[in-house]
């Protein structure tokens, strides 16, 4: 057939540059947010996914990273390695403070104390540097060394005690904050009390089942809780759901709001101007299904340019954001994709709703009049 | 073998106006043969144009019936009558009405696409139709690039493309000078001897009565007189 539609849509190129603008901005929303959601989602995994643990073993009623921290005495790290099935226990010390740089500043960081001996909540990945601090050194995250202008040779202060940067480390951004890492030997009487730790990493043997060792790690000592490292993550991948998800969920529904009526302001517009024509085809004998589908024709090649426009500002913006707002975790999944372009199709089809009843109402007789 | 395409009989369409009923078309008896040019001539307000309508089905007779090749057209559903329309009428229209984005073969290709022809085939029979009418050389052209006898020969061709049995054409010669309006009434007469068509014309141009097999004289809704 003719393509009525895109020829209609491509007369007046001015305004379908403009109109998919609009769809873009509104596409570019939807995958920034997305984006934001799913890069804070995946970074509160990351260092629980990469500690080599089985098992996280805190205070009891500490469910989450978010909520509080967890103190427990560090001699219980002999105790937990007796318990059957388990392989060997790390003590880790991780808490949120304040360092303190040659700038003057004082960024927030999730500091962790690592285990030098078993080499258990290190940094996993690094940009720059050493990946393990050694004696009085300090990996921090590349976020955090850009934005507090430090580098690899730089000092930072965690209390009274002067750490020097090893190494920059990557994907350890937490958006309000960033991890940066020392070993567990010099955290240990400076950010909590001397013989305490905050979690204990276990790892089990091989053979062993871990929802027993579990089990019996909780029925063995009162007074903490032993998560896998899947139910932690997930304890934290809901936090975050829940603290996020009604505020995204509300610009999601803004976002698809404003692509349907752009889309449909554009279409009636665009139907209005045509009107007469589509008189002229059903008074040739075309049905109202077949002005629909040019109708719903021109609003999904809207929706289309729309939606490659979107990607186009959404990778602009992701450039922007990346230099202005570095501690923003962006993720981009190609998964979301035919995802927003099934909501830019479902925003033509509602879009098109309007124009549909002005077509349905065309009388085709109106055009032998004349004047 | 019959050679009548179109048949009213009875035809009648009212409309109120505030209290009064306005009688449009008042029990019209109208057969069209094949092969062959009638011409409906009267005043302003006769009712030339609402009979054209209703023959062509573009609005429903408040009485009376119309059959097209025996089919009762009035019978005919609201929903299956756009398709009627396509099989057994062209229209030409004063205006022309031309798709003012698409080309002229994109124009007169239309409603062969609309009663399922493939592009390309339609696309072909365009071609040859636009060539058969003397625009070899405009094919491509948009409607606003063409004069107003191309343009009318283009809603020719499109009126033509689905072979229809009738072809209707509203005052075709109205926007045409004298000379361009004759040999537009000329190629009505030529199409109806070679195709077998029957044409129906309205108009207030008495330079073209002599192109019609036909004359139907209309006043006040009634028709007075045949010649």
């Amino acid at each position: 057939m003719v393509s009525i539609a895109a020829k209609n849509l491509l007369h007046d190129r001015t305004r379908l540059a403009v109109s998919a603008s609009g769809v873009g901005l509104a596409i570019m929303l939807v995958l920034i947010l997305a984006a934001t959601f799913d890069g804070f989602d995946r970074q509160v995994g990351l260092q629980l996914e990469n500690s080599g643990a089985d098992l996280y073993v805190g205070q009891a009623g500490i469910v989450d990273s978010f909520h509080s921290f967890s103190i427990l005495p560090l001699n219980l790290s002999v105790e937990l390695a007796t318990v059957p099935g388990v392989d060997r226990v790390c003590a880790i010390i991780q808490r949120t403070v304040e360092i303190h740089t040659a700038n003057d500043e004082h960024p927030r960081v999730v500091v962790v104390g690592y285990n030098e001996t078993h080499n258990t909540a290190a940094p996993w990945k690094v940009k720059e540097g050493a990946r393990l601090p050694g004696e009085g050194e300090i990996v921090i995250d590349e976020v955090l060394a850009r934005k507090n202008e430090l580098s690899v040779g730089s000092e930072v202060a965690i209390g009274d005690r002067i750490f020097q940067v090893a190494g920059i480390s990557e994907e350890t951004n937490l958006f309000i904050s960033q991890y940066a890492f020392v070993r567990f030997q010099d955290l240990q009487g400076l950010v909590l009390p001397p013989g305490t730790a905050t979690y204990f990493l276990v790892e089990i043997a091989e053979g062993a089942n871990l929802r027993t060792v579990q089990a019996e790690i909780e029925n063995r000592y009162g007074g903490i809780d032993a998560y896998t490292v899947d139910e932690f993550v997930s304890n934290n991948r809901e936090y975050i759901g829940q603290a996020f998800m009604p505020i995204l969920f509300v610009l999601y529904v803004i976002g698809f709001v404003i692509g349907i009526t752009v889309i449909g302001l554009t279409v009636y517009t665009a139907t209005m101007e045509r009107a007469r024509e589509y008189g002229i085809l059903k008074a040739i004998g075309a049905g109202n299904g077949r002005l629909v589908r040019i109708v719903l024709g021109q609003a999904l090649l809207l929706a289309l340019f729309g939606f490659l426009m979107g990607l186009a500002i959404t990778a602009g913006v992701a450039y922007l954001i990346g230099f202005a707002v570095p501690e923003m975790p962006l993720y981009f999944q190609l998964g979301m994709l035919p995802r927003v372009l099934a909501a830019a199709v479902a925003m033509s089809a509602i879009a098109t709703l309007l124009p549909m009843r002005r077509i349905a109402r065309i009388d085709p007789a109106q055009i032998f009049r004349r004047g | 073998m019959t050679t009548q395409v179109l048949r009213a009989m009875g035809l009648t369409k009212t409309y109120s106006n505030g209290e009064a009923e306005v009688r449009a078309v008042d029990n019209v008896d109208v057969a069209l043969e094949r092969g062959e040019v009638t011409l409906i001539m009267g005043p302003s307000g006769s009712g030339k144009t609402t009979l054209l309508f209703l023959l062509g089905g573009l609005i429903r007779p408040t009485a009376g019936r119309i059959f097209v090749d025996g089919v009762d057209m009035t019978a005919v559903s609201g929903r299956a009558l756009p398709a009627t329309r396509l099989r057994n009428f062209g229209f030409v229209f004063q205006d022309f009405n031309l798709l003012a984005n698409l080309t002229a073969r994109e124009n007169a290709q239309v409603p062969m696409e609309l009663a399922g022809l493939a592009t390309s085939k339609a696309s072909h029979r365009a071609t040859e139709l636009l060539g058969g009418l003397g625009l070899q050389d405009r094919l491509e052209f948009l409607p606003e690039k063409l004069s107003g006898g191309e343009k009318q020969r283009v809603s020719i061709a499109r009126a033509l493309a689905n072979e229809p049995r009738v072809l209707l054409a509203d005052e075709p010669t109205a926007n045409l000078d004298s000379k361009l309006g004759r040999d537009v009434a000329d190629l009505f007469r030529n199409l109806a001897r070679t195709t077998g068509t029957a044409v129906l014309m309205v108009s207030h141009d008495a330079r073209i009565v002599d192109t019609a097999d036909r004359l139907l004289l209309m006043e006040d809704g009634r028709v007075q007189a045949m010649a």
